[in-house]
């Protein structure tokens, strides 16, 4: 799964983009969508897709292991761009820009910031209750994906899982389903009890130190400006 | 399992902004729904049921080209409106990591939670009277096939923005090489044949999409309504409790 | 002198009608004791655990936990416990360290600075400050530990409650978290209960010590005066140290020897016997 794998890269980089706190680089994103959205210009939309995909290299972000994260998008908007527009080489163009430049800046965001971070953001705009609710998930998601790990090694062992018998694999995958489920609601009974022994209140598990600036912050808000200014220059 | 996979930037900003605010109207509605004694008990479930979602989307289904969504699994085991703030929490999760794209979230948020909404009602008023399997399957079917109606529907609308907004920058790049006072009756007639065209294009391109979509919608409403019905029917086996006390702290230990 | 736990004669029926019974010896702790409850899986460790903190609420039976029903004195009691269940992954909220240890105390609404100073104060005693903005899935199993029992201890609980705390533990591990154990003993009075089926640590960590089986308390008594029971300890399917055994063996050959509880005791008793069998040729 992507996930862990962005997870790790962002817990573990140490570029001067990671170092930035997660509210600057939020900015940085938000303003690299608007201009995706407002603007049609292709060589302001190309400049910042160079500038994103610069940035996601000098935060050492390997590329090759994440370029299928940008093809992803890409191929959507080939499909939409080339199934709608017929002979518009330009407005086929802009559609691929933009969602690879919109791609590209999410990437970025979190390849080099904590999802625990980003969280803490969204937490300034969203009720308690989702916000914990994001974190809780973010926890079950790595608790979880290491037991599906562990069930699918077993199957494997065991002869549950053979790449020609789709039939089999379909049958193992919906066990290793079944007996996660049953696990993650268990656990989640677990953890009801952590809760209530700790004295949880709505809106608690963040202690929010998350988005204090500092000088990296710089970097990305430097960066905004210079695609604003090159908006309001086009 | 009905989600937009819109680019980024292609949708035009009227419509994204809609989605944004059905969104945040459906999440303050979902949030007064759910009482404060159930937060505490239902927060971890909620949790573990979203990252099980997570996990559940990435399991590959050969070559169809769709992924488990298991939304109504999801309100069954939560109720209907922690099911919509599950939906919601997944799809900023996908969202962030460059699925779907971040733009089209508050629709995506809409039309999966109509899945669960639905598909809650509807499994609460059919496992009184029927079996608990066929009152599954019945639920996602309907929900699902609902909210695959609610994507078509979507996406008809949108694109004509969509047309528009890119026929309008082909036309403002002509107009400027000519002079607009004097031009401006055959740019007029021209956007005139345009929308015409653009208006045929669009039709015969939704119908496309419909054709494309509506086949790969139902194998995976067929595949999600197995998938439901087959976890829903394991718990009722293992821990039936979990399903017939939803509101009720359940408790298991050694 | 007061009882810091009593639990007399425990029933609970789970909602999936499974029976849950703890008769036999009444379960009583004091003051300052590190006790430790030895059994088999699916004894009752969990159930008996479970009620001390107030989260269940018995069928029959008596439980007082500092003097009061853990049920009915939950919000007063859950300040004065602190619990460290069987699966620290499940019990550790905060998305990072950090968070976490400080998660009790700003819900019992500490200032910013008291947090701040009580965290830190926690997390350097424990050797780990430099974990404090580690997220917890990157940590180990054994730093996982020592963060929830740093998120348990923050609040400086006078009873503190571990289900299996060295369950899947390396050596190392297992023998911070006893000398961390043994340290809140000394320095806080901390009373700990904790459960096990490690009969190999208690010499290390327990004071007094609960054999259960089966739903009954089986015997109760120091290290020293269980390990002179094996038939009851098998009874429990737990197997006698290996120590225990040989000297045993050879008590019953008709060498003078005690049961040793460490390998250091062992090793003084078989000096004497050999010294004193030298002398003697």
């Amino acid at each position: 799964m992507h996930l862990a794998d962005i997870d790790y890269l962002a817990f573990q980089g140490n570029s001067l983009w990671h170092k930035a706190s997660a509210l600057s680089k939020l900015f940085f994103t938000l303003v690299i969508i608007c201009v995706v959205v407002i603007s049609r210009e292709l060589p302001l939309l190309l400049f910042t897709l160079a500038l994103t995909l610069a940035l996601l290299v000098l935060a050492g972000v390997p590329l090759r292991s994440f370029c299928h994260l940008l093809l992803y998008p890409a191929l959507f908007a080939s499909i939409f761009a080339f199934s709608r527009l017929g002979t518009s080489w330009v407005g086929a163009a802009l559609v691929l820009v933009k969602s690879l430049t919109a791609a590209t800046a999410l990437i970025l965001l979190i390849t080099t910031t904590c999802i625990p971070a980003i969280f803490g953001c969204l937490r300034l705009l969203l009720p308690p209750l989702i916000a914990d609710a994001l974190l809780l998930t973010y926890r079950s998601f790595f608790t979880l994906l290491g037991q599906l790990g562990s069930f699918m090694t077993a199957l494997r062992l065991k002869g549950g899982y053979a790449p020609l018998k789709i039939m089999l694999n379909l049958r193992s995958a919906a066990g290793a389903l079944g007996v996660l489920l049953i696990h993650s609601l268990e656990a989640s009974e677990r953890m009801h009890r952590v809760l209530v022994l700790r004295g949880y209140r709505p809106g608690i598990i963040f202690a929010g130190k998350w988005y204090r600036p500092t000088w990296y912050d710089l970097g990305p808000v430097l960066g905004a400006l210079v695609v604003l200014f090159g908006a309001v220059l086009v | 399992m009905s989600h937009l996979h819109i680019p980024d930037g292609v949708i035009a900003p009227v419509w994204f902004i809609c989605g944004y605010l059905g969104m945040a109207a459906l999440l303050t509605l979902a949030v007064r729904q759910v009482s404060r004694e159930e937060v505490a008990s239902k927060i971890p479930r909620l949790g573990v049921l979203s990252a099980f979602m997570l996990l559940a989307m990435n399991i590959p289904l050969g070559f169809i080209p769709t992924h488990l969504n298991l939304t109504v699994l999801a309100a069954i085991l939560l109720g209907p409106w922690l099911g919509v703030i599950a939906v919601f929490v997944v799809n900023l999760l996908l969202a962030l990591v460059g699925h779907g794209g971040i733009t089209v979230m508050g629709l995506n948020v809409l039309v999966l939670s109509s899945e669960a909404l639905l598909g809650y009602y509807l499994f609460a008023a059919l496992r009184q009277r029927v079996r608990l399997e066929l009152a599954t399957a019945t639920a996602t079917v309907v929900a699902l096939t609902a909210s695959l109606a609610l994507m078509i529907g979507i996406v008809g609308l949108t694109q004509i923005d969509l047309l528009w907004l890119l026929q309008e920058h082909q036309h403002g790049q002509e107009a400027e090489t000519q002079t607009a006072a004097t031009m401006a009756p055959q740019i007029e007639g021209d956007v005139q044949e345009s929308e015409a065209e653009g208006r045929h294009s669009q039709h015969t391109s939704l119908n496309r999409f419909v054709m494309l979509v509506v086949p790969i919608g139902m194998v995976g409403i067929v595949l999600e309504a197995i998938a439901v019905t087959l976890l829903t029917s394991f718990i009722l086996k293992v821990r039936p409790d979990l399903i017939a006390c939803q509101d009720r702290q359940t408790e298991k230990g050694e | 002198m007061n009882e810091t736990v009593r639990v007399k004669c425990l029933r609970h029926i789970y909602p999936d009608k499974t029976e849950v019974k703890l008769c036999g010896l009444d379960f009583v702790v004091y003051p300052g004791e590190k006790v430790m409850v030895l059994g088999p899986n699916g004894s009752g460790k969990t159930t008996l655990l479970a009620h001390l903190t107030g989260l269940l609420r018995p069928v029959e039976g008596e439980v007082r936990v500092l003097g009061a029903d853990p049920v009915k004195a939950f919000n007063t009691l859950r300040r004065r416990v602190g619990v460290v269940f069987q699966n620290v992954d499940e019990q550790i909220i905060g998305p990072t360290v950090w968070d976490d240890v400080a998660f009790a105390l700003r819900n019992y609404g500490f200032k910013a600075s008291q947090i701040e100073e009580m965290v830190a104060a926690i997390l350097q005693e424990m050797g780990i400050f430099h974990l404090k903005d580690k997220i917890p899935h990157y940590l180990s199993g054994g730093e996982k530990k020592k963060v929830a029992l740093a998120g348990a201890m923050v609040m400086r609980p006078e009873l503190l409650i571990m289900d299996e705390p060295f369950d899947g533990l390396d050596p190392a591990a297992k023998k911070e978290i006893i000398g961390l154990l043994g340290k809140f003993n000394r320095e806080y009075g901390t009373t700990i209960v904790m459960t096990s089926h490690d009969i190999n640590l208690v010499p290390y960590i327990a004071d007094s010590v609960y054999i259960i089986s089966k739903g009954m308390i089986l015997l109760h008594g120091n290290p020293r005066e269980v390990f002179a029971h094996p038939e009851v300890l098998r009874q429990a399917n737990l197997e006698p140290p290996l120590l225990v055994e040989l000297f045993s063996a050879l008590a019953r050959e008709g060498l003078p020897l005690d049961i040793p509880l460490t390998l250091e005791e062992a090793r003084l008793q078989l000096l004497q016997v050999i010294t004193s069998t030298k002398t003697a040729i």
